[in-house]
């Protein structure tokens, strides 16, 4: 074979390191998950060994490969810094990791973005994955890295699976197809083969390689990164982090014991139950005088490893001996927390260990504590920990995300004048630490703080809660507490409260005395895990009650088994104390006292109760039926698939005794009725999310007036309206009222009205509606809603206008269609606007501040919390699939409409835009969206683009698996999180573009707080919604971007997009292009617009019916 | 020069050396070469020890690679440490084995750079 003697081809030597085949973070030996083959000294002398051997016979770089376990990959780092240091080397440094299996993980259990964190410590010159999958099966881990990897990334797989006699067959051609992916994701700077790729496989990556841009290097990200098993990573969302105290043989005389006994079983259940209660971070201390605390460190540790439930979360070591932290840096694989050093023993020393610190991975805890002893002024903290954050930063590089200070938090209330200020001081030093050491996190030991009330655990706890609050207000990142423990802050006893806040601020010489006084009359129960469970002692009737109100599922089946014991008929439970309780339920609900989402748990108790009693109702055939108030049908109409708000009301509803016969989504009207009749109902509500669904329901009601049907139609959805339910749809139907209701609150009071017994109140409600109704119709026909428009020919002739000859349109960096599957959820869910979430559960206020207002802020705590942790499941599982396709076009405006091109010159689509006729004042434009696109007479060349995005692939398998457990509030709270991911995905898809794609904004970097607020150059309207609201242009969007084929989304006869989570748009990038609702328009534009479009009139009139201006 | 070529492009890394050496069929004579022809343990399957025992194969496969478009080739040390040739009782050549094997492929390298005259090794 001669040279082939490719441009720029410059060959280099690496190290090929291999992992020994020994491992240093799992046990060869079952029955003993603490023993170890090998040790960390070991490998360190290992591999300092072999790097000696090669960087000797002259390597240019050094390649730690095939790494299965982490913590063999950080002796190996060890070593060659070792080396690095002793000669005086700069020699570069590669890591490749291996992934065993489907699951993601390394063998040793870490994710790939744990992985990365725990060496991104070795200043390496690159890190990828390779071995173990073929380039197919490895793509999504390498994505995974590739999106945290602040430094180059490689990746060489196998070449395929091996075959049954563990070969490998992928060809060159199939591997390098794989490999272009890799290319064209913009994932890698290297590639290359690992098991069974030859020469030829070489050969073709070198082809496919030409010519392209590589992966860039992402901006450093400044958060701090820790991880376990799993990463912990201090984005700006993450809240207060709490460390786990309860390992701590000096904070907890049980846990000693165990640890003096080596009952290392028990002593691992503290700290699985820590992390079972909410520590992201377990604090492990062996300072006690009667152990051998190196050895005992070592020891819980490896135990502590070979646990995932544990070993999950990463590690603070904790000790005031350096031995015995580094006995437990060399036995943990992720990226601890050393906890702690200080100036203490003077500037040596504290140097020597924060690089040895680092050398092992970690990050530090730098208390604030120096040769004249601890700080306890707000001065000395701040000085100490300047100076210290200079001398890391500056004379060690250390990156200030990897420096956690720990400012001292002294007892206060001791008695002794000069503590009172220590919790003050605490608190404005960190202010001013976090103000000035840019970077750095402030953790602290928080029980501290409360030391002088020990035995009084209500004192103590309320204590705790008041100082975080206000000191993570200050900018305290993370403390060590006992998690699990820590009273809500609005929830502490009001007069409790004022007298640890007079304690904790010093606001008077008797604050001391005021609250030992309190504390010696209070019972000194704190919030003990066992108090809750009080209730179990309570009578079947009140057990079951409480569960209702509280939405407790845990004992239901057993209560409910002993009230049907007692009261002998399953029927007889139901209408007796189950009834009760969802009785108190729907009142509180009623009276503002419980909320929405508590309301849904309650409903599952409910369910739960019911399905469990169902078995015994069919047994006894009886006849009889449970009483209900009435049976209530709902449905979405025929063409629309969202179902969010009907669910909510239905199990409203249901709460209130209601019978609720659901027919799910996208039902036609002869359905709707056919089964109204036959199962007798009393009431049948309509939802609709799309503005076709209107008329779908005026439909509904016209088919009910033919029938002569007698039965209320209630109407509700995000479109509809009380001004188009009076207009539009009681006029069809007038046998029965026809009421608009605007939320599900709202839906109990309407249907006990309508529903109830006595007639005088039902007549003067029905009354009542229907004289509103009247009196919204007849101010819209005597004129007083009048409104002026002009001509279609005066609105174009003062359109928009910017001035075509000095703009420049950006061309698009990557033209035509990108298509983007399996998106990272993790990514995505960094997008989400957490505001329409809350109202979707009737929560009203704007994100985060939500979690303050005094009304539903504990509420929405509450709710987000299982949000998150609902989130975190679809992430992990990947219960969903997000797929999102999006392109540029060579775009030019003819008209009102724009034509989109494809490279040569072709036309693809042509779209049809609306323009506003709303009379506005002299010189005011009347927008169209067609005025931000260059007109085809400009001679510019424009462009426009277009997008689809779902996050619903896979989510109905998730509602009806919810739906069969009877949770509804688990179903309704994955479609919601769905629906939020859907809008976030459509935010990142606008990013990418105005980024990379387009790249008009390849330098924007805004916050997501900005996103929303759309500080942004450009705009993303969506056919159906108001500045283009013809649902029908979405056909053209997707044969413009083939939809259907990239995505599996599709439209249904109302041009809905199915899945529901889905989201679809044009975008403009003209820096003047803004968001603009229609509104209105006349008849003579509905003409022009027909035509241009090649329909009926009546049929535009029908899509276009809530922007008409005119009466048909 | 790494720092400046792998910004401007991506960089190539070569194949698999293991199944390379698997098309040569080697018996256990040549694992052990002259030197180790009195060794008391078998030695067929420790690749490493070929950078000694063959290095004319080690350096057709370094070769070979270089030819096919590699930038960055491995050196056959997979198994270079103590604890992995303790199996053939070869604790003592370690040092040996990854010296000769960097050698070997800095060699290749620096040979097939002086043969296309584009860019000077480091």
């Amino acid at each position: 074979m001669s040279s082939p003697g490719k441009s720029g081809q410059t060959p280099f030597c690496s190290r090929s390191h291999g992992p020994t085949n020994k491992t240093a973070s799992l046990s060869p030996d079952v029955n003993n998950p603490g023993y170890r083959a090998v040790t960390f000294d070991e490998l360190v002398a290992n591999y300092y060994e072999q790097a000696c051997g090669l960087v000797d016979g002259g390597v240019d770089i050094l390649l730690v490969e095939t790494v299965f376990d982490t913590l063999n990959c950080k002796a190996a780092l060890f070593a060659i810094q070792n080396l690095k240091e002793e000669r005086g080397l700069d020699i570069p440094v590669m890591v490749s990791g291996t992934i065993t299996d489907a699951s993601g993980r390394t063998l040793s259990g870490q994710t790939p973005e744990a992985f990365y964190i725990s060496v991104s410590h070795g200043n390496l010159f690159s890190v990828g994955l390779n071995c173990a999958l073929g380039p197919k099966e490895l793509k999504p881990h390498l994505k995974s890295l590739s999106n945290i990897a602040d430094c180059y990334v490689s990746a060489y797989p196998n070449a395929g699976l091996p075959n049954e006699l563990g070969g490998y067959d992928q060809s060159p051609e199939e591997m390098k197809s794989f490999i272009r992916e890799y290319i064209e994701d913009g994932l890698v700077n290297i590639v290359g083969g690992c098991c069974g790729t030859t020469p030829e496989h070489i050969r073709l990556m070198a082809e496919v390689v030409q010519g392209i841009r590589p992966r860039k290097l992402p901006q450093k990200s400044g958060l701090t990164k820790l991880a376990g098993l799993e990463p912990l990573i201090f984005r700006e969302n993450l809240n207060f982090v709490n460390i786990g105290e309860r390992t701590n043989v000096t904070g907890s005389r049980k846990f000693a014991r165990l640890i003096r006994e080596k009952n290392y079983t028990e002593a691992l259940s503290i700290a699985l139950q820590q992390v079972e209660n909410g520590a992201q971070i377990i604090d492990v201390n062996m300072d006690e005088g009667l152990l051998d605390s190196e050895q005992a460190m070592q020891e819980f540790l490896n135990l502590v490893m070979s646990e995932p439930e544990i070993a999950r979360v990463p590690v603070m070591i904790d000790s005031s001996r350096w031995s015995v932290i580094e006995s437990g840096l060399k036995c943990v694989q992720g990226k601890c927390i050393v906890n702690s050093i200080s100036l203490k023993e003077g500037e040596a020393e504290f140097k020597r260990q924060a690089l040895l610190a680092r050398k092992y991975g970690a990050a530090v805890v730098v208390m604030a504590f120096d040769e004249a002893g601890q700080a306890d002024t707000i001065d000395r903290k701040v000085q100490i920990c300047k100076r210290a954050y200079g001398i890391l930063t500056g004379e060690l590089s250390y990156s200030p995300e990897d420096i956690i200070f720990d400012p001292n938090i002294f007892a206060v209330a001791t008695g002794i004048a000069e503590h009172n200020d220590y919790a003050v001081n605490f608190i404005e030093a960190t202010r001013i630490i976090k103000q000035q050491c840019p970077g750095a996190k402030i953790s602290g030991g928080v029980s501290n703080i409360s030391f002088a009330f020990r035995g009084n655990e209500k004192v103590r706890e309320a204590m705790h809660s008041a100082f975080l609050y206000h000191a993570i207000k200050a900018g305290m990142d993370m403390g060590i507490v006992n998690a699990g423990m820590i009273e809500v802050y609005e929830e502490i006893d009001k007069e409790l409260l004022v007298l640890v806040e007079d304690v904790l601020f010093n606001r008077h010489e008797k604050a001391t005395e005021a609250l030992i006084r309190y504390a010696e009359h209070s019972t000194g129960e704190g919030k003990t895990l066992q108090r809750d469970e009080q209730w179990r002692t309570l009578d079947v009737e009140e057990r079951l009650a409480h569960a209702l109100i509280k939405g407790i599922t845990d004992y239901i089946e057993t209560d409910t088994a002993e009230a049907l014991e007692k009261y002998t008929s399953p029927l007889k439970v139901i209408e007796g104390p189950l009834m009760n309780g969802m009785n108190i339920v729907g009142d509180l609900f009623g009276e503002g006292k419980m909320f929405l989402p508590q309301v849904v748990k309650s409903a599952r108790v409910m369910k739960k109760a019911v399905a469990w009693l169902t078995p015994y109702i069919e047994a006894q055939k009886s006849e009889d039926s449970v009483q209900t108030k009435g049976k209530i049908l709902l449905a979405t109409v025929k063409g629309d698939v969202h179902d969010i708000g009907k669910n909510i009301v239905g199990v409203v509803l249901g709460c209130n005794n209601y019978e609720i016969i659901d027919l799910g989504v996208m039902v036609p009207a002869e359905k709707i009725l056919t089964e109204a009749e036959s199962k007798k109902v009393d009431i049948i509500g309509l939802s609709g999310l799309i503005t076709p669904s209107l008329d779908e329901m005026v439909y509904v009601a016209a088919e009910m007036q033919r029938r002569n049907m007698q039965i209320p139609l209630l109407i509700g959805g995000a479109t509809t309206s009380k001004t188009h339910t009076a207009l539009k749809i009681e006029p069809q139907y007038t046998n029965a009222p026809v009421i608009y209701v605007q939320d599900a609150g709202r839906s109990v009071g309407v249907a006990s009205n309508l529903l109830t017994e006595n007639q005088d109140i039902r007549s003067q409600f029905i009354a009542s509606i229907k004289k509103e109704y009247r009196d919204i119709r007849e101010k819209r026909n005597s004129g007083q809603d009048f409104k002026t428009y002009v001509s279609i020919d005066f609105a174009r002739a003062n359109k928009f206008a910017p001035d075509w000859n000095t703009y420049i349109p950006p061309v698009p960096a990557h033209k035509g269609i990108h298509v983007f599957r399996d998106l990272d959820l993790k990514e995505i869910s960094q997008y989400i606007d957490w505001t329409p979430f809350f109202s979707s559960w009737q929560l009203k206020g704007k994100y985060p501040d939500i979690f303050e207002d005094v009304i539903v802020g504990k509420e929405a705590r509450e709710l987000f919390v299982t949000a998150q942790e609902m989130l975190e499941l679809i992430i992990a599982e990947k219960r969903l699939e997000a797929r999102a396709v999006a392109g540029v076009f060579s775009a030019n405006a003819e008209g009102d409409d724009v034509i989109l091109t494809d490279g040569d010159g072709r036309e693809i689509v042509r779209l049809h835009f609306l323009r506003q006729q709303r009379e506005k004042a002299k010189g005011q434009p009347y927008y169209c969206l067609s005025d931000f696109i260059a007109p085809l007479h400009s001679g510019i060349s424009d462009y426009m683009g277009a997008f689809a995005v779902t996050a619903g692939i896979g989510l109905e398998k998730w509602v009806s698996y919810y739906e069969s457990c009877h949770d509804d509030f688990s179903a309704i709270m994955m479609k919601a999180l769905a629906d939020r991911l859907a809008e976030a995905l459509a935010e990142w898809m606008h990013q990418k573009v105005r980024r990379e794609i387009w790249a008009y904004a390849p330098a924007e970097n805004l916050d997501n707080e900005a996103l929303i607020a759309e500080k942004y150059r450009g705009i993303r309207p969506a056919p159906g919604y108001p500045a283009c609201p013809d649902h029908t242009e979405k056909e053209s969007l997707w044969k413009l971007l083939d939809v259907a084929r990239h995505t599996g989304m599709y439209l249904t006869e109302s041009k809905a997009m199915y899945p529901a989570a889905s989201v679809s748009g044009w975008y403009m990038a003209h820096p003047e292009a803004i968001y603009f609702g229609l509104g209105q328009i006349a008849e003579d534009q509905v003409v022009d617009y027909a035509q241009r479009k090649g329909m009926q009139k009546s049929e535009v009139q029908r899509w276009l019916a809530p922007n008409l201006s005119y009466d048909l | 020069m790494l720092h400046k070529i792998i910004r401007e492009r991506i960089l190539v890394l070569d194949g698999a050396m293991g199944t390379m050496i698997q098309r040569y069929k080697l018996k256990e004579e040549d694992y052990r070469g002259d030197r180790f022809r009195n060794h008391t343990h078998d030695l067929k399957g420790n690749n490493d020890l070929l950078s000694l025992t063959r290095p004319d194969i080690i350096r057709d496969i370094h070769v070979a690679y270089l030819e096919a478009g590699a930038d960055i080739i491995e050196t056959n040390t997979f198994n270079g440490t103590r604890i992995s040739q303790s199996d053939y009782h070869l604790e003592d050549y370690v040092y040996e084995l990854n010296a000769a094997s960097a050698a070997l492929a800095k060699q290749a390298a620096d040979e097939f750079t002086r043969k296309i005259r584009t860019n000077p090794v480091l």
